[in-house]
């Protein structure tokens, strides 16, 4: 006799509220790490065009001088800065675990936070220059 | 899916992420260094050949690790099979025209 299927579908439990899950530091690290690659390559496009413009001549320069000094400007600048530094160092942490280093699981949370707060450093420290 | 998969693709990803990050820090300290900020200082640098074309290869490399990346993004979190593929095209434009652009730029600068 074939196997019937369940008149019902079985209910597992499913428990996804993500305000509930405590998201462990690695995790957030690394999620972070891709948010902060995607945010990088939808910049790719107009940092090239700024390139473009800036070699353009001594005007396209300073268009982009002053396009990058404005103040929407700034926040996206602090922004794609913030990506650019957490995704420098969560990057070099993936590389010295590649060889074996840090792979202790106090060491990697350790590691972790220390990438969270350099991300925020970098972001500060990219806003604190532009101003 | 194609297009730089497993071993060789974990490989590329990390031999790009050591040369954008020595890249970056070389980069980096040179700009800050550079003051005041010119469009003769600038142009000039790239117009220097070496360094023409250290930047053509971390242009290159930023987008090898950008395809390999967006692309695992791409791959893990949209399922629909025909959006996939659209939006694994866009990338893949996104980065192909990006690259030509800068290639001319870094060629004629």
């Amino acid at each position: 006799m074939r196997p019937q299927p369940p008149s019902q579908p079985r209910r597992r439990p499913v428990y996804l509220d993500l305000f509930q899950i405590r998201f462990p530091l690695m995790a957030i690290t690394s999620i972070a790490h891709r948010i902060s690659g995607v945010l990088m390559i939808l910049a790719i496009g107009p940092a090239v065009y700024a390139l473009s413009l800036s070699l353009s001549g001594p005007a396209g320069f300073q268009r982009v001088q002053a396009a990058l000094d404005s103040g929407p400007a700034w926040l996206v600048l602090v922004v794609i800065g913030w990506g650019f530094a957490h995704h420098f160092f969560a990057g070099l942490r993936y590389l010295l675990m590649d060889i074996g280093r840090g792979m202790e699981r106090e060491t990697a949370r350790r590691s972790a936070l220390a990438t969270l707060v350099l991300g925020v450093a970098g972001a500060i420290a990219i806003g604190w220059w532009l101003a | 899916m194609s297009g730089f998969s497993g071993m060789g693709a974990w490989l590329l990803q990390r031999l790009t992420a050591v040369y954008l990050v020595v890249f970056t820090v070389w980069a980096g300290i040179r700009l800050a260094l550079a003051d005041p900020w010119s469009y003769a200082a600038w142009s000039g640098w790239l117009g220097e050949p070496v360094n023409a074309a250290l930047a053509w290869l971390f242009g290159v490399s930023l987008l090898a690790h950008a395809w390999v990346g967006g692309r695992d993004v791409l791959i893990d979190y949209i399922h629909p099979l025909g959006l996939r593929l659209a939006l694994l095209s866009l990338l893949a434009g996104w980065l192909l025209g990006s690259g030509l652009v800068f290639t001319a730029l870094v060629v004629s600068a």
